[in-house]
Parts: C-alpha cells; sequence; structure tokens
C-alpha cells in the first residue's frame, strides 16, 4: 500500500480528506477476545489453562522477598531453637549438680555410719590390757581416718571450730610425740 | 499496551504462539492488531458489528492456523488484513451479499438518510454501497492500497480496480450530493 493512483482527481478534496481522516481503529470488546481463544483453545492451537497454570510466573520482587522471608523465619527459629537448648542444658547440669551433691553427701552419710560402727565395734573388742598389735594398728587407722576427715571438713568449711580443733590436736600430738614415725608405722587393710 | 511488551516484536510473539502455543503471546498479538482489522472488516462487511466481530474470530483462527507459512517478508498486520478480507469476502459470498467487483452492472445503491439532519453519515454512506464498490473504496481510499495490491488480493485486473473505484465515488458523491453541496 503506497501512493494513490490519479483517480484522486474524481474526489472532491473535502471528501478525500474525510475518508482519509475516517478512524481506523475501533475496539470490539473483551468478549470477542475470550470467544476467540477459546476457539483457539478448542483447536489446540493454544495451551489449556491448567497448564499455564502451573507455569505461572511471580514478579522477581515478591519471589526475593519471599525469600528473604523464609531466611529470617529460617534463622529466628535456629536461634530459638539454640536458646532452648542452651537453657534445657544449664538447667540439667545445675539438676545433675544438684543431684550429685545429694549423692555426695548420702554417700558421706552412708560411709560415716559404718565409720563409725566399725569403730563402736572395734572398741568393744579392744582391750587395752590386750594390746594387740592388731589392736595398736586398728587405733592407729582409726586415728588416720579422723585426722584425713577432719581436714576434709576444714576444706569444706574452713571455719569450723571442731574440725580446726582435731586438726590442731592432732599436730600438738605429732609435735611431742614424733607423729611422723607413727605415720610411717600405718599399715593399711 | 504496556511499555514491556511493545517492545516485544511481532515475530518473537508469533513464534512464542506457534511453539508453545503462548496465550500471553497471543494476547499481545491480539490487543495490537485487532482494533484496525476489526474497523477494516466492519467497513468491508457494511457496517454489522455481529458479521465483523465473526470475521475476525475466524480471521485469528486461520492465521494461527497458518502462522508457520508466514515468511514475514510483510508486515504482520498486512498479512493479517488480507486473511479478514478473504474471511470476510466468503462472509457476504454466503450471505449472497458478494458479486464479482469485476461485475458491470452494480445496482443503483441505497441512499442512507441523514443521520441528524446537517448531513449524511459517511460511514453510513460507504456501508451503503454495492459491496463491491465499498471494497475497492475502503482499500484504495481508505487503507491506502494500490491497485496493483488491490488486483492481487481480489484477484482482479488493476485496470478493473480503477473502474470500480470511480464508480464507487460516484455513488458516494451522489449519495452525499442532496445535503452536501461541498461534493459537487
Amino acid at each position: 500500500m503506497s501512493t494513490h493512483d490519479h483517480e484522486n482527481d474524481e474526489l472532491p478534496p473535502e471528501l478525500r480528506g474525510a475518508l482519509a481522516a475516517l478512524p481506523r481503529e475501533r475496539d470490539p470488546g473483551r468478549l470477542l477476545e475470550e470467544r476467540t481463544i477459546r476457539a483457539l483453545r478448542e483447536r489446540g492451537l493454544l495451551e489449556a489453562p491448567a497448564a499455564r497454570g502451573r507455569t505461572r510466573r511471580f514478579p522477581a520482587a515478591w519471589m526475593g522477598g519471599a525469600v528473604a522471608a523464609a531466611i529470617a523465619l529460617f534463622v529466628s527459629g535456629l536461634a530459638v531453637g539454640q536458646w532452648m537448648a542452651a537453657r534445657n542444658t544449664v538447667q540439667m547440669l545445675t539438676a545433675i549438680r544438684a543431684e550429685d551433691a545429694r549423692q555426695a553427701a548420702a554417700q558421706v552419710q552412708q560411709t560415716g555410719s559404718a565409720y563409725v560402727a566399725a569403730l563402736s565395734r572395734f572398741a568393744e573388742m579392744a582391750d587395752d590390757s590386750a594390746a594387740t598389735p592388731q589392736t595398736v594398728q586398728g587405733r592407729e587407722v582409726a586415728m588416720r581416718m579422723l585426722r584425713q576427715a577432719a581436714d576434709e571438713v576444714v576444706r569444706i568449711a574452713p571455719d569450723d571450730p571442731v574440725a580446726s580443733g582435731i586438726l590442731a590436736g592432732f599436730q600438738r600430738a605429732d609435735s611431742t610425740a614424733g607423729g611422723g614415725a607413727d605415720r610411717r608405722k600405718t599399715v593399711w587393710f | 499496551m504496556i511499555a514491556d511488551a511493545a517492545v516485544v516484536p511481532d515475530q518473537s510473539l508469533a513464534q512464542a504462539l506457534l511453539l508453545r502455543g503462548d496465550e500471553r503471546a497471543f494476547r499481545e498479538l491480539y490487543a495490537r492488531h485487532t482494533p484496525r482489522l476489526f474497523q477494516f472488516v466492519l467497513r468491508i462487511v457494511g457496517g454489522s458489528e455481529h458479521d465483523a466481530e465473526d470475521v475476525v474470530q475466524e480471521t485469528w483462527i486461520r492465521a494461527t492456523e497458518a502462522l508457520s507459512t508466514f515468511r514475514w517478508e510483510a508486515a504482520f498486520s498486512t498479512w493479517l488484513t488480507g486473511i479478514g478480507l478473504n474471511v470476510a469476502r466468503g462472509l457476504l459470498r454466503k450471505r449472497g451479499r458478494w458479486q464479482d467487483v469485476d461485475h458491470e452492472q452494480a445496482p443503483e445503491p441505497w441512499r442512507p438518510a441523514p443521520a441528524d439532519g446537517d448531513g449524511i453519515d459517511l460511514e453510513r454512506a460507504v456501508a451503503a454501497l454495492p459491496t463491491g464498490y465499498r471494497t475497492v473504496l475502503v482499500l484504495h481510499d481508505v487503507e491506502g492500497f494500490t491497485h496493483e495490491e488491490i488486483g492481487e488480493r481480489l484477484g482482479i485486473a488493476p485496470g478493473t480496480s480503477k473502474s470500480q473505484l470511480c464508480h464507487a465515488r460516484r455513488a458516494l458523491r451522489r449519495m452525499l450530493e442532496p445535503v452536501n453541496g461541498r461534493t459537487k
């Protein structure tokens, strides 16, 4: 479509201009578009709407926001999880320690009771008039245990007057009777 | 038309439509070319919007089916207009309203009544022309086709196109003369 031919002289300029000025476009409306799309789909010339749904695309900004939100959610969940785990661990260790202390105290009580009971039985059997090497050795062992027990009590409670007094008594006895020699005589059972 | 879509050439959209049946590509092509196609076929069929809609739909179906044969040596819109013209002619022929353009004994055109008392609406006058006259007049004086191009599209000699155009213009002037003295 290029130039017009020379028949234009039969057309008055106003009419020629009016024809050239006629509108070239006209919107047929949305219904025709949908009708045409449907007809093309029925003929298999356009892809089915279901398949189009699977290939739906999201704007890049939306995808970026979604990824950032997912990362933030993951990191916050991780942090909360770690905090909860740390909190539980501290509680657990505290509980274990408390349990250990209770068990240790119970063990002290049991062992102490056994120690006292053993001493009591030993005292019933021991007789100063019949000082055998076994009774002497048993008395030394009893004193050694008492001294070591007093040492441990002083470590637990340095200001405890009873334990401090016991240790002071042992030290005085050592200085007057040469306890180093006595300690060397001790034979452990 | 959105800015992003405007930069996509017709050929790329057509390829997406052809290879993947891409509906978005089709909608974009449709949005670009249908308003002009609709106005063109509306004039060819003589102003019937219902007929023009049928022609536009059938034109798009045929164009989509034949897309792989289009060599892109001409503009897509020109190719589409050619298909639309053929579909419109087929519809008019089926309705018994199409006469060969080289028919020498075209009937005297019906004279439309003035639209508002001041003059006859030019669109109505064109629509009232015999189909053959109207087709040549629309193709030549409105759409700007040459007689050679009209001859190719309608299967007639360029001289016949010229002759029909003369008849069409004369008939148009006769319709406009009684109320529009400027056309004398």
